[in-house]
């Protein structure tokens, strides 16, 4: 016997709304199916319902009843992305989750034993979940589909139908539950059969000769032999998020102010399926019916949301935006976090979501192109070097601490500082002589110099070089290394001893 | 001003062993990152500690880099992650490499500016799993620049609680009180072979290593000599 849970939102609609702006909780709201005075009204707010605003009527009516409302058109786009935020609660704890129909999503819940105490432990933790995520919940699990909805619908929280026990559960409700199609439901009203215990006891053949194939499945579901099965969706690789604005923006920060909004929930849903998010797509409506697209990378995959509203900042200081913005589309391009395999014999590393998050931020603070592992690059001269990706990575790993002291200890080597670029020079010569030396920052007289040494390089290339270094002391207490170009005449320190 | 009471006195003498003792057991307790070299180990009484803010400093061509470099190889040895906040972008991979560190280990950032150095100190040490921070400021400071105290309160605080090795690189002593350890590096003779002939070779540096303030002790007297060669 399969075991199958169910979350349902009651203001599914409402709510995926408050979700991207959570400002209109300060305010009763009413939804319309459409933006002209005739829309009717198809969901309303706690607070709204509270001052006489029901679904049915029309939007035109609202200001007769009063002038604090916020009239709205349903958003399908928050709909459908609260449904997928929804369903990526279910898919944290389970791997295969169905979308419904009516603010349901559908999870199995099969084998959960093995990883929670009980069925009411992981019910209230997917009500805890989604609570977090903006969705007060519903939760019922039962045996069946039908079961687990009626279950959640039924509950005013949680509702646990134990295995075997569906029928005896749904026999003292009444029929409108099992949702019979309005004409069997008209005529098992004039048979007086008004609960499904009451249908559950009648024979399957009888009901489908007078009500047709309907009958014979409107008496398995009464019987809980609902049979319709899960179908779990593919697993999300973008996630994505999308907000239609009434009035263009054009101003950087109110735009940030909505952004910060919809990037916490792109980055919220990822988080739950333990992936980071390495890429933002950014995609920007304007009034004049332009469009703008973006993307935001972050250095390592991350889920802080605030790393990625400073990526955009930047991105958007560094090229404003033409046009004001009517519409925000974003997606998240996920990737799986790297995992680390701690080592007994040796420290701690940094942890993979810390460190993605720190290079992010550290990205922001410096710049993308000054945080990595600098090391020489593949070339002959000798200031090549490159800048590849910090990875804290099991790969890497260096001797331990054993094998450092079989080691023994390392020769001294003199350090050069290196000057990036190299800085150009004013070298006075003497009777053939190095006599004094003059650069940015630096220069004396020559105390004693080393060189010449000649290298040459890449002459198979576009960009040879010939150069002659040499090593000098001079009165400013430095050792410098310089050199003098061979092909260009003029003189260059790429470094000082140090 | 009057002169402490013969009984307030004897306290005093008292309290001298007492002070001793606890030094001993303050640095007992306190862990270190060896540098695999006797000598500099016992100069170091055990090492760099962690924890804390060790400032080097000393003039051009001193061998304060070389030191650092040293630093980094023992910490990447010992299989830890090392940052390098190159302010004046002047790190050499190829002499790091040279000083037997593992480049994969060492988280290198070129901040635009003084203030984006010491934010990326902060960041580096919340992330935790770094435990050498070495921040190398370059020349002295500009006037008006100097780092206020508050700075290396936070920073000082942020080691402790990461058990982190912070090195501070500088011309002059910045960190002052705030650092467990200041040690300033002298450049002593520089050796220059063959000169006069076809081709001089500038065979290495001498320098003598001070330890100028330990927070836990007195300062030493004695430096101890070290020698860099060019040749490795």
């Amino acid at each position: 016997m399969s075991r199958i849970g169910c979350l349902w939102v009651p203001d599914l609609c409402v709510r995926a709304h408050l979700r991207l702006d959570p400002n209109l909780a300060e305010r009763p709201v009413a939804l319309t199916d459409g933006e002209t005075p005739r829309s009717i009204v198809v969901a309303v707010s706690v607070d709204a319902e509270r001052i006489g605003i029901l679904p049915g009527i029309r939007a035109a009516h609202i200001r007769g009843i009063a002038d604090s409302v916020l009239i709205l058109p349903v958003s399908k786009e928050a709909i459908a992305a609260a449904m997928m935020a929804l369903a990526d609660v279910a898919g944290s704890v389970s791997s295969r989750v169905e979308i419904g129909d009516r603010g349901r999503v559908f999870l199995d819940c099969d084998g959960s034993e093995v990883l929670y105490p009980s069925e009411a432990a992981l019910a209230t933790l997917l009500s805890a979940r989604a609570d977090r995520h903006g969705f007060p919940v519903r939760v019922g699990i039962a045996d069946t589909k039908l079961a687990a909805s009626v279950a959640a619908r039924e509950s005013n929280g949680i509702r646990i139908i134990p295995s075997g026990q569906t029928s005896a559960f749904l026999a003292p409700l009444p029929l409108a539950w099992i949702d019979p199609d309005p004409e069997s439901a008209k005529q098992l009203a004039i048979w007086g059969i008004r609960f499904i215990g009451d249908l559950a006891r009648l024979s399957p053949g009888a009901v489908a000769h007078r009500l047709g194939p309907a009958g014979r499945v409107l008496v398995r579901r009464a019987r809980g032999e609902d049979d319709e099965p899960l179908v779990a969706r593919p697993t999300p690789h973008v996630f994505e998020e999308s907000l239609a604005l009434d009035y263009g923006i054009d101003y950087l920060e109110p735009l940030i102010f909505l952004l910060r909004r919809l990037i916490g929930c792109v980055t919220d849903r990822i988080e739950l399926h333990g992936l980071g998010c390495r890429e933002l797509e950014l995609a920007f409506e304007f009034e004049n019916g332009g469009r703008d697209f973006r993307r935001v990378g972050a250095s390592a995959p991350t889920t802080d949301h605030k790393v990625f509203v400073t990526l955009v900042r930047a991105e958007i200081e560094q090229r404003p935006l033409a046009q004001a913005v009517v519409k925000i589309s974003i997606a998240g391009v996920v990737t799986r976090l790297r995992p680390t395999q701690l080592d007994l014999l040796r420290p701690t590393g940094p942890a993979p979501a810390a460190l993605a998050s720190a290079l992010a931020r550290l990205s922001v603070l410096c710049g993308p192109d000054r945080v990595g592992v600098l090391r020489r690059s593949d070339s002959h001269r000798p200031e090549a070097v490159e800048l590849r990706p910090f990875e804290a990575t099991p790969s890497d790993a260096g001797p331990t601490p054993d094998a450092q002291a079989s080691a023994g200890p390392p020769v001294i080597r003199l350090a050069l500082r290196a000057f990036r670029p190299a800085v150009e020079l004013e070298v006075f010569e003497s009777a053939g002589q190095l006599d004094y030396v003059r650069g940015r920052g630096f220069g004396g007289r020559v105390v004693q110099w080393a060189g010449p040494w000649r290298l040459r390089g890449e002459w198979w290339t576009t960009g040879p070089f010939a150069r002659e270094y040499y090593d000098v002391e001079l009165t400013d207490g430095g050792v410098y290394r310089i050199f003098r170009d061979l092909r260009e005449r003029r003189w260059l320190a790429d470094g000082v001893y140090d | 001003m009057v002169a402490p009471s013969p009984r307030i006195r004897q306290l005093i003498a008292d309290l001298g062993p007492i002070r001793g003792r606890l030094r001993h057991h303050v640095r007992g307790h306190r862990s270190h990152l060896s540098l695999a070299i006797p000598t500099l180990d016992a100069f170091l009484d055990g090492g760099l500690p962690r924890g804390a803010i060790t400032e080097i400093f000393g003039q051009v061509s001193s061998g304060r880099t070389t030191f650092a470099y040293l630093l980094t190889a023992a910490a990447t040895r010992g299989g830890e992650y090392v940052v390098w906040i190159d302010l004046p972008n002047t790190l050499d991979p190829e002499g790091v490499h040279g000083a037997g560190a593992n480049l994969e280990r060492i988280l290198w950032l070129n901040p635009r500016d003084r203030v984006s150095a010491l934010r990326a100190v902060d960041q580096v040490l919340a992330a935790g799993g770094f435990h050498l921070v070495v921040l190398d400021l370059g020349g002295p400071p500009t006037s008006g620049a100097v780092l206020p105290s508050s700075v290396w309160l936070r920073m000082a605080r942020a080691a402790v609680h990461r058990d982190a090795a912070i090195v501070v690189l500088g011309a002059t002593s910045l960190a002052g009180s705030f650092a467990t350890l200041s040690l300033e590096i002298c450049a002593s003779r520089r050796i220059f072979l063959g000169k006069g002939g076809p081709c001089p070779i500038f065979e290495g540096a001498a320098s003598a290593l001070h330890l100028r303030r330990h927070k836990y002790g007195p300062p030493s007297a004695v430096a101890v000599d070290l020698f860099a060669s060019t040749s490795g």
